[in-house]
């Protein structure tokens, strides 16, 4: 009769534990959007600046479109130390793009500011130094046969570098057969197929090109760009571990993103069977 | 210098010194040298191997005097009336013994005493009803039993960690980690001893499973707060894990087989001594090796224990403990017997001590531990030419003198020394040329010393007070610890029981969850400060044979704490570079009602816990609940002899749902010519996955054939097929497109297990 008595009390105890468990820990909305702002500038050094965009965060349930998240009704300035002040304006058709209609070169070692003002949102502001030049020295071989040649490419050092990314671009797509499970291992998303631009990074001034680095056969073009420290931080932080939501390292004030500056320097080679 | 504003400084250690150094000689003066009184010292052994059993109890019949066995299984009972008295010793799951005893005046008898093994099959204990446990037992402290770890189902093979996973106020991030969350604190913060040297990496298969081999465990103490000042260097728990010392009767073999590995343990007498060796091995490569497959990754683990113990003197004993295991994993893609690419990981510990016991005299007991152990992992990976290695790894060399000295039957002190010398290392390569590369070596000295003297006024009271002093080269940095515990008998089932004490911690860890072979200890350096604790507990125990019910609360403030910071660079040399630093606390009740004998045995357990931390630069430097913080945990375990030699085990596990952090946004970034979309961070842990459950089962069978016992198990994990959430994932397609899911955890896992023991 005890016994019984025990069980019917461990089971109301029991009971009462799993509904306050259940009551207390619910599955919350997991979309508490909140909206942030996007910049994406890099100044190249002895060119004009390409574009600069301004886009606000979206929902988490929603398919990303920059077009609709583009910020087109800011005022966007950028200035240097040198006395280069740079009014960038809207582009038609593309929103949240600014070009600078007066193709100011920018120069090396300066030190360039930034200064956006919108509608609805606090000043965003952001700074970067940007390198110095370089050069490139003339790679061992114009042509490489694939896994039997690795390419030595080698720079000079340049002043106010954080590190040197280095792009791989198949500019000639051979449409041949491809050799699959053979010639380039694994066929993966990237490899065997038209994809335009694998990229690595370095901190010295010089990088075999391992066969990884091709996606295909034919031209490839090589692009070796200097990069401020902005750039080296996104680019040291930009993957995103899912579980931690870890956000990659920015340096603006008000706005996520980057205003990061380069030096670019590329040449030809071609991958040969 | 004492460096905290955790309490209240100089009075506390005022207090503490006044206490430790005055009344200590007020009271330690022993009558045995009155011609009226003597006492008795010695041994509690097993029967059947001679083992020495730890934690038994020893008891002057018809009076309120006893005392407990130490780690090697010796005990002191001074100050008795002379005369003939009646000794009775006992240990769960070993019957009792009553020695009659001559206590003769001014004189120390010395005694061994057998405890024959209750009715024990395989581990199967049928407890007998007379036995008695210990009435003094500490604050927050759990032995487990041995035989209890193979009453419980386990997914393919008894896991030690797993199982303390299921006490209150232990608690697993996921059911895929044997990390131990103890009262708040993280896995680094325990102190995992193995026959007294620091395990640093206490994980197989990237952390499923534990390096500890049951079948060569002969103890586990487990003290989840307010431990004593013999331990320090961590700011949380302590795990003290004891091999077994070997058969010093006869030689004998038992072991274990399941879908998972295999086990085989050898232990005889050696000498007067005894040796004990166990080895454990998966074989999942081998079956891969067999079916021929390419391109699947090649893994496997195993450890070896082994012990010595050399007798050969009176007074004097030796023995010598290594552990060594590994896992290693070997992933190739080869062509044309070429490797293509190539993952090679392999990480594991190895630990020797030696230690030397010696009794000075019938009062005084010392031990000296001389022991290494390291923990390292390499990890290589090649593809086309492009290599990189990451080789990191801890090793500490430490020197323990201990000494327990009986002076009076009010007073055990205990006082001792611990020198370490620590080295970790981190090297990397990163492909060729590249600049990266880390050689980020480290080395410090730590210095320790205690005191501690636990007294006993009178029949109601037991006060334990210590203070414990360390040394830290790196900075050179000094903390003296105070830490205090009170014991009140109210009667012989009801005491309350009370803790304080102050704790620092010098090593940091990063680990990933399923990924403990990358785990990077760290020392801390002049940039950052020791992890700082204090500890706070109050309970209530109450004892009933075959019942126990202990209600425990706590409350645990940390500072100093340390969080990977992702950003940091690979360069960076200074800990301050690399970890964000912060405080945090966790407070809860737990509940722990145990049944101990008869047909059916088990225990509930249930935590109602709060752990946070605050991080400059996490966010937004707001307070956040910690990942492993659980509301409600609830655990029950029971294991139901069902007769004619079948048994039935259950584990049914109830908590909160873990916290996770929902984003607040999405967007894109162009960069290098491809596009990269981002999820961006909303307030860290403020939401809650659903409840977790699950149900374990297991039957078992023993029968005795060729001489020997035979047991096969049948494991069911989760039996009802629940699959709990690991983790959400947001995500999106290579259109753009969300994806949102839940990652779910193990489904039904059936598993079988056959033993034998010769």
């Amino acid at each position: 009769m005890n016994k019984i008595k025990n069980i019917k009390l461990l089971n109301t105890v029991l009971n009462t534990i799993l509904i306050l468990i259940s009551g207390c820990t619910s599955v919350d909305d997991p979309f508490d959007y909140k909206a942030d702002t996007i910049v994406e500038c890099i100044l190249y050094v002895n060119e004009s600046i390409d574009t600069l965009k301004l886009h606000r965060t979206m929902p988490v349930d929603q398919k990303y479109n920059k077009a609709e998240a583009g910020i087109g009704n800011a005022s966007v300035k950028i200035f240097s130390v040198a006395g280069d002040t740079i009014y960038m304006l809207p582009a038609k058709g593309k929103p949240g793009s600014y070009y600078d209609p007066t193709r100011t070169t920018v120069r090396p070692a300066t030190q360039y500011y930034l200064e956006i003002d919108y509608p609805g949102g606090k000043q965003i502001t952001g700074a970067t130094i940007t390198p110095d030049t370089f050069t490139v020295l003339p790679p061992k071989y114009r042509v490489v046969t694939y896994l039997y040649d690795t390419n030595i490419v080698r720079w000079t050092i340049s002043n106010h570098a954080a590190a040197y990314l280095i792009l791989v671009s198949n500019i000639e797509f051979v449409r041949t057969k491809i050799e699959r499970d053979q010639d380039l291992l694994p066929d993966n998303q990237y490899n065997n197929k038209e994809a335009p631009t694998i990229w690595t990074f370095t901190l010295g001034t010089s990088t075999p090109l391992y066969p990884w680095l091709y996606n295909y056969y034919g031209i490839h073009e090589i692009t070796i760009t200097a990069m401020d420290n902005n750039l080296y931080d996104y680019v040291w932080t930009m993957y995103q571990d899912k579980m931690r939501l870890n956000e990659p390292s920015f340096h603006l004030n008000n706005a996520i993103g980057f205003f990061g500056s380069g030096v670019r320097r590329d040449f030809i080679y071609e991958i040969q069977k | 210098m004492f460096k905290t504003n955790l309490i209240s400084k100089k009075q506390y250690i005022f207090v503490m010194l006044l206490y430790l150094f005055i009344t200590i000689p007020l009271h330690s003066q022993s009558d045995i040298s009155s011609s009226i009184k003597g006492g008795i010292s010695g041994y509690i052994l097993d029967l059947q191997t001679k083992e020495p059993l730890i934690s038994a109890n020893v008891l002057i019949m018809g009076t309120s005097r006893g005392t407990v066995t130490n780690k090697s299984g010796y005990f002191v009972v001074p100050d008795i009336q002379v005369g003939t008295v009646i000794l009775r010793a006992s240990m769960v799951g070993y019957g009792t013994i009553d020695s009659t005893i001559e206590v003769r005046p001014g004189k120390f008898t010395s005694v061994k005493l057998r405890l024959r093994e209750a009715a024990t099959v395989l581990g199967e204990v049928v407890i007998e009803e007379n036995i008695i446990k210990d009435k003094d037992k500490t604050i927050s402290t759990i032995s487990l039993p041995v035989a209890d770890l193979q009453k419980l189902p386990a997914v393919g093979e008894t896991d030690l960690l797993r199982t303390l996973q299921l006490l209150p106020g232990v608690q697993a991030s996921s059911e895929i980690s044997t990390g131990l969350y103890i009262r708040g604190g993280s896995p680094d913060q325990n102190l995992i001893l193995l026959d007294g040297i620091t395990v640093y990496n206490p994980s197989h298969f990237f952390g499923f499973f534990s390096t500890f081999n049951s079948d060569a465990i002969k103890n586990v103490k487990l003290i989840k707060g307010g431990f004593p000042a013999e331990y320090g260097g961590r700011l949380s728990a302590v795990l003290d894990i004891t091999n077994k010392e070997g058969n010093r009767n006869r030689f004998s073999a038992s072991g274990s087989t399941s879908l998972i590995s295999s086990k085989l343990l050898v232990e005889g007498p050696l000498g007067n001594g005894s040796f004990m060796l166990s080895g454990r091995r998966t074989y999942l490569d081998l079956i891969l090796m067999a079916a021929n497959l390419k391109d699947v990754p090649n893994y496997y683990f195993y450890d070896l224990n082994g012990k010595i113990n050399i007798d050969e003197f009176e007074n004097d004993k030796f023995s010598l403990s290594m552990y060594a295991g590994d896992d290693v994993l070997d992933f190739t893609i080869k062509e044309n017997n070429v490797a293509r690419q190539a993952l090679n990981i392999s990480w594991g510990n190895k630990t020797l001590s030696a230690k030397w016991t010696h009794l000075f005299s019938d009062q005084i007991y010392s031990n000296l531990i001389v022991a290494g152990s390291s923990f390292k992992s390499l990890t290589k990976f090649g593809l086309s030419g492009f290599d990189m290695h990451f080789d990191n790894g801890i090793s500490d060399y430490s020197i323990k003198p201990d000494i327990e000295w009986y002076p009076s039957s009010e007073h055990i002190v205990k006082f001792g020394l611990w020198g370490t010398y620590y080295q970790v290392k981190y090297n990397t390569e990163v492909g060729e040329n590249t600049g990266f590369i880390t050689n980020a070596n480290a080395h410090s000295k730590y210095f320790a010393g205690y005191a501690q003297d636990e007294w006993k006024p009178n029949v109601f009271w037991t006060l334990t007070s210590g203070l414990r002093y360390n040394f830290y080269s790196l900075g050179s940095r000094n903390y003296i610890e105070p830490r205090f515990q009170a014991l009140y008998r109210m009667d012989d089932r009801w005491s309350i029981i009370g803790s304080l004490g102050y704790y620092t911690q010098y090593t940091t860890l990063i680990t990933w969850e399923g990924a403990s072979f990358a785990d990077l200890w760290f020392l801390i350096d002049e940039t950052i400060r020791p992890l700082e604790a204090m500890q706070y507990v109050l309970g209530i125990h109450f004892r009933d044979e075959p019942f126990s019910i202990e209600l425990e609360t706590y409350y645990k403030p940390m500072k100093e704490l340390t969080e990977f910071n992702l950003t940091s660079q690979m360069d960076s040399k200074n800990l301050s570079e690399i970890f964000y630093i912060g405080s945090g606390y966790s407070t809860g009740i737990e509940l722990f009602i145990q049944k101990y004998y008869g047909a059916l045995t088990g225990w509930v357990g249930y935590t109602l816990s709060k752990t946070v931390r605050t991080f400059d630069g996490i966010n937004n430097n707001k307070t956040y609940p910690a990942k492993w913080d659980f509301t409600h945990y609830l655990t029950v375990t029971g294991s139901y002899n069902l007769g004619s030699d079948w048994s039935l085990g259950s584990t049914l596990v109830i908590t909160s749902g873990t916290t996770y952090t929902v984003p607040t946004g999405t967007y894109q970034i162009d960069f290098g010519g491809g596009s990269y979309t981002y999820l961006r961070s909303g307030d860290k842990n403020a939401h809650r996955l659903e409840p977790y459950h699950r149900l374990d089962v297991s039957v078992s069978k023993i029968w005795k054939m060729w001489n020997g016992d035979w047991k096969i198990s049948l494991n069911v994990y989760n039996t009802y097929n629940h699959r709990n959430v690991w983790y959400r994932n947001y995500d999106y397609d290579d259109d753009g497109e969300p994806k949102i899911t839940d990652v779910r955890l193990l489904p039904i896992v059936p598993t079988l297990e056959l033993s034998f023991k010769f």
